[in-house]
């Protein structure tokens, strides 16, 4: 749900670009020479997500792959939608210059939230119908919060937006669905072919 | 590493995707601006609030009917702009130039020259006016699909830099280890 150009009021902007700069920050400071693969390829997956479309009713959603990233990367979340959105940006036109602060937030933080609420559970636990739910949990949780954090940011912009944030929610209903099967099922293969990468990542000193 | 990339890259490749944007097509039909709000992907947003604006200043505003269209009736020339602004953060516009006809002084002459052919052959200015929106509007609305379409270079371009950036970052941090 990327907030278009020329909504955001200056404040929430600002507030934006400055909670995304120091999130960035964090991250960057926290990417090991050996975490960089992996912050390339959820961003690139970031990337492409949005462009798989569901179309349910009237609106049109799409993936967002934040959940499955919050998990396995922590923090350096940030580095990785910004880099993602900055892309679409350019290529795409989705989203604007005045929304990129915000549109980073309401993506990546809900996926650093569902990190620092489950990421220990996904670390110990073995492929299984149990990590399946957790990563539904995972999945559903990360997209609901964006949901939350997206209609906030619109709702501050501007109280004319109230009305419509309800409908962001019942939107992305079925998006929560997908995104909870479709982590539960990542998350199980991960870990059955790649564990390490569920490991913490060495902080370079 | 690798194998993961590679299945990130088939799972998510789409074969056809359109922009997840917001997007206006309006266009000058007789004596109004008629159009529609539509999301690329192709389908039609209704109740989305639309504004007609002049010169900046808006004059008129409504909601898009169930198919996502409007019609919205103008007097006089000059540049219109559309406005639509679904509430959940997706926004879009669109300019439309009306030109006038025969408003200056010493175009008139020239204009009532050409007037006077398309009567003679049984068609009025206007039915003709028409005809050329008529004809126009579909050639106009390819464009803006065309525009529009997430072409699969673009996905690459954005892997690219990706890729790019990555591999440069690793090598800056590759030479620091070493020391």
């Amino acid at each position: 749900m990327h907030i278009a150009e020329g909504i955001v009021s200056p404040s929430v902007m600002l507030a934006g670009y400055l909670a995304t700069g120091v999130a960035t920050a964090l991250g960057l400071r926290k990417t090991s020479y050996e975490a960089i693969p992996k912050l390339a390829a959820l961003s690139a997956a970031f990337f492409t997500a949005s462009l798989i479309h569901i179309n349910i009713g009237p609106s049109s959603t799409h993936l967002l792959l934040n959940g499955l990233a919050g998990i396995l990367l922590g923090i350096r979340i940030f580095p990785a939608a910004l880099s993602a959105l900055v892309l679409q940006m350019l290529f795409f036109s989705f989203g604007g210059i005045s929304s990129l602060g915000v549109n980073t937030i309401d993506m990546a933080l809900p996926g650093f939230l569902v990190y620092l609420a489950f990421s220990g559970t996904v670390r110990k636990a073995e492929p299984g119908i149990f990590l399946f739910i957790i990563g539904f949990c995972c999945g559903l949780t990360a997209t609901f919060l964006s949901c939350l954090f997206t209609s906030g940011a619109l709702v501050l912009c501007d109280t004319k937006y109230t009305g419509s944030a309800l409908i962001i929610f019942t939107a992305h209903i079925p998006v929560m669905l997908i995104e909870g099967i479709v982590t539960g099922f990542a998350l199980n293969f991960l870990k059955k072919v790649r564990p390490e990468i569920f490991k913490k990542d060495e902080i370079p000193s | 590493m690798k194998n993961l990339l590679i299945l990130l890259a088939v799972f998510l490749l789409p074969r056809s995707a359109m922009a997840h944007k917001m997007r206006v097509f309006a266009s000058n039909e007789g004596d109004s601006i008629k159009g529609y709000v539509y999301m690329s992907g192709g389908a039609r947003a209704s109740a989305v609030s639309i504004e007609l604006l002049k010169d900046g200043k808006m004059i008129l505003s409504d909601k898009t009917a169930q198919d996502g269209t409007f019609s919205f009736k103008i007097s006089g020339s000059g540049d219109y702009q559309i406005k639509a602004d679904s509430g959940d953060g997706h926004a879009a516009e669109s300019t439309v130039k009306i030109f006038s006809s025969g408003t200056q002084d010493n175009e008139i002459s020239k204009e009532s020259a050409v007037q006077s052919l398309p009567a003679s052959s049984g068609i009025s200015n206007d039915e003709l006016k028409k005809e050329i929106a008529a004809q126009i509007s579909p050639v106009l609305e390819k464009l803006e699909e065309m525009e529009e379409r997430t072409r699969f270079r673009d996905i690459l371009g954005g892997f690219g830099w990706i890729l790019g950036i990555a591999g440069i970052s690793a090598w800056f941090m590759s030479r620091k280890k070493k020391d």
